[in-house]
């Protein structure tokens, strides 16, 4: 599905949140590792991690709050669940490098790093009490798989009363056809579940005016 | 995977979306899906695989009402099969399905009903967080659309390979371990 389809215009409903799901691998500086043991990308992961270290920083600047998502398993995979059963390998085992969240994303001390064991970020975690600590109602969704962890994590998120945004040109998923699917599934729980990067950030920089409006509209 | 594995033992039937006050009226579960789910069914009680009911319930007049949405085509519990009633899209979400698959000492559970892409795929992917085996059968579940169906299948079986079955070949199991268990 062309991200064209995506839905042009941001219209958030109360505060948003910016999470950032499972953007975790070691990159080499200059060369760019597409796949992470374990688990299989679709074409293009790189540059889309890029414009995603870029979009946390957008959010940061203005101060829209940004929480991390990070899967980890045991090393003797004693809680990796039914994870094998399906068509990954053993994946994020903590203490691999290929499990750090990739460099730039550097979670601040003032910022929810919320690790998690399964594919939606809510379960077993503790990213609703964090996001009902920010009063969040509207969530952006980055970061991988489109077809997993992204899913589930904005399905959880709809039945939770959150709005979930799914920025379509910033998720990765497990393959095209996957990815693209997901998409169509993310569309059919929400009419804006799936936006663009561009209408995001068309809303940050509005952001800028009003918050710009507000302080002249102060000094006056 | 063996067929003991995926026999009777350990496995619930989990019928979903055939409250005639579903998700989304107006849209009819096709007649051949719930006449599968009725045959999967009584194959189920036939070999001694617990069948729970799942219900879609909108607003407070609907919780645990016993004269609540009753079930399509003449179906629903007998004995002392659970009716859990649901408010979101998974039958995990808010309600007592854990407890009741819990009870039933199960760690397999098999998905029938509609829709394919909604509650059976929501449903399936938390049975799988939970560490449950999961099936979906997959001539006796329907989807919103064509398309939709065949995309949901797929994303279950990218959790669990083996999860996608056959009515025949989920009843067959169910009746060789039964018979072995007789035997």
């Amino acid at each position: 599905m062309p991200d064209s389809t995506d839905h042009e215009t941001f219209r958030p409903q109360g505060q948003v949140v910016l999470v950032v799901v499972d953007i975790q691998g070691a990159f080499v500086p200059g060369q760019d590792a597409e796949d992470e043991p374990g688990l299989g990308f679709m074409p293009g992961r790189a540059g889309r991690t890029r414009r995603s270290v870029d979009l946390v920083d957008e959010f940061r600047r203005r101060d829209v709050p940004v929480v991390f998502i990070q899967e980890v398993h045991k090393p003797s995979l004693v809680d990796i669940g039914r994870e094998l059963d399906g068509a990954e390998g053993p994946h994020a085992i903590e203490g691999d490098p290929a499990t750090e969240l990739v460099p730039g994303l550097d979670p601040r001390p003032d910022e929810y790093v919320v690790r998690k064991r399964r594919y939606s970020a809510f379960h077993g975690s503790a990213l609703e009490v964090v996001l009902r600590r920010y009063d969040a109602r509207s969530l952006v969704l980055i970061g991988a798989m489109t077809d997993v962890c992204v899913r589930y994590t904005a399905v959880d998120a709809h039945q939770r009363d959150f709005a979930f945004h799914t920025v379509g040109d910033l998720v990765v998923g497990s393959s095209q056809e996957a990815h693209d699917a997901a998409l169509r599934s993310m569309r059919a729980l929400r009419a804006d579940g799936v936006v663009s990067s561009e209408a995001v950030l068309g809303w940050l920089r509005a952001q800028d005016a009003t918050s710009t409006g507000a302080v002249l509209a102060g000094a006056r | 995977m063996s067929g003991a594995d995926a026999g009777a033992r350990g496995s619930v039937l989990v019928v979903l979306g055939l409250g005639t006050s579903g998700p989304a009226p107006g849209t009819q579960v096709p007649q051949h899906v719930v006449d599968a789910v009725g045959d999967l069914v009584r194959h189920a009680r036939a070999a001694q695989v617990p069948v729970v009911w799942v219900r879609d319930v909108d607003g407070p007049s609907g919780t645990g009402d016993p004269a609540g949405p009753a079930f399509a085509g003449g179906l629903g519990p007998v004995g002392e099969e659970f009716t859990v009633d649901k408010h979101r899209l998974s039958a995990f979400h808010a309600t007592e399905l854990d407890i009741v698959l819990r009870a039933h000492r199960a760690d397999r559970v098999v998905l029938a009903g509609a829709w394919t892409d909604v509650d059976v795929l929501y449903t399936a992917a938390d049975a799988h967080q939970g560490d449950y085996h999961v099936h979906v059968v997959t001539d006796a579940v329907a989807g919103t659309s064509a398309q939709a169906h065949r995309d949901a299948l797929e994303a279950i079986r990218y959790l669990q390979r083996d999860a996608v079955l056959g009515a025949a070949e989920a009843t067959g199991r169910w009746a060789a371990s039964t018979a072995g268990a007789v035997r």
